[in-house]
């Protein structure tokens, strides 16, 4: 009686660990993965089969139905460049030099993974990859520019379209703090 | 002690099971999540065309505000199905095909099109299909269709969403 007690206060436990250990990797979310530059984030492996189970896990629950890489680049930043959480209490500037792409777009998400309301519906800002990428964002956006909400913080996402082989490999946009 | 670290190895053999098995089933799951979810909007094997996305309309994770959404729910059980994107109007537009367990299984966009239509046969890994069609054989009976079209400016959705509208699916034998 009692070693079948231990056993099943065993496998008990070992699910809880299990379930814990599948929500703390999930939780980690795109920060996850080991393709850094500055404050952006990325993977070749979404939307891919040869991505590990881990991986398409994360990109089920944070990007579901993602384009491989060879078609998009998606480059997930929770923070700023100078290593600060993105407050949606700031104003920032996304600034940097064009990209080896067709196309690049930055949306703001809430940390839901969904757009963030706002009357305007201004989720997003883009352009043709031979222009230089530059957009502002804040709570009290204007014409043009990406809301966000007074007192929640909230990621970024740039996507490129169309990507060049050499868009790793290049210069990625800065995200700077302007005030708050 | 031996007792000891025999249970201990069992609450960690049981733990990472339980950790691979969830791993291996969360894309599959939410894939059928997210199907169910546009299924109620679109029957299946037809091409529904959904407005843009906005905060309040939360199909999937993490839309693309800039793109516009075509779906095709398929399910090739019955037989074959056809998806045919004609040329559209805007900067990109592609079409990918993703299986039940989210990987994308085919993908074409504008460019690789060369400005003729992209039409594809969905099929199983048995299931015949005419010589001269382009199959994409499919690992799973059900899947998912997706059409992106890059939408530069949000005024400029009303006559995308025109263009985009020739997209289309259906099961092989009832195709135009």
């Amino acid at each position: 009686m009692r070693l079948a007690l231990k056993f099943v206060f065993a496998l008990i436990l070992g699910i809880a660990v299990g379930l814990g250990a599948t929500w703390l990797s999930l939780r980690a979310g795109i920060s996850a993965f080991e393709e850094r530059s500055g404050p952006w984030i990325t993977s070749r492996e979404f939307g891919s089969a040869e991505a590990g189970n881990r991986a398409r896990s994360i990109v089920a629950v944070r990007g579901l139905m993602a384009l491989p890489a060879s078609e998009a680049i998606y480059f997930n930043a929770a923070t700023d460049s100078a290593g600060e959480p993105l407050d949606g209490g700031c104003r920032y500037r996304v600034s940097g030099p064009p990209l080896a792409a067709r196309w690049w777009s930055v949306t703001a998400y809430g940390v839901d993974a969904h757009l963030i309301p706002n009357p305007g519906h201004a989720y997003s800002s883009g352009g043709d990859g031979a222009e230089p990428v530059l957009t502002q964002i804040g709570p009290d956006s204007g014409l043009g520019e990406i809301a966000t909400r007074d007192g929640e913080p909230f990621e970024l996402t740039l996507r490129a379209y169309g990507p060049g082989g050499d868009l790793l490999d290049g210069e990625l946009p800065e995200i700077e703090r302007l005030s708050c | 002690m031996l007792r000891i670290l025999s249970w201990i190895g069992l609450v960690a053999g049981v733990a990472m099971l339980v950790y691979w098995i969830a791993m291996a089933r969360i894309p599959a799951t939410m894939m059928q999540f997210a199907m169910g979810r546009i299924e109620q909007n679109a029957e299946i094997n037809t091409m529904g065309h959904a407005p843009l996305s906005t905060a309040e309309r939360r199909v999937i994770v993490r839309p693309s505000p800039d793109l516009a959404y075509s779906t095709c729910l398929f399910d090739v059980s019955h037989g074959p199905v056809e998806v045919i994107v004609e040329p559209i109007d805007a900067p990109y537009w592609s079409l990918s095909i993703y299986d039940a367990q989210t990987n994308a299984v085919f993908v074409r966009n504008d460019r690789e099109a060369g400005g003729d239509p992209v039409r594809i046969v969905l099929a199983g890994p048995e299931q015949p299909v005419s010589d001269g069609l382009e199959v994409v054989r499919l690992s799973s009976d059900r899947g998912l269709a997706l059409v992106r079209v890059l939408v530069p400016e949000r005024d400029m959705f009303g006559a995308i969403d025109a263009d985009r509208r020739s997209a289309r699916c259906a099961p092989l034998d009832r195709s135009d």
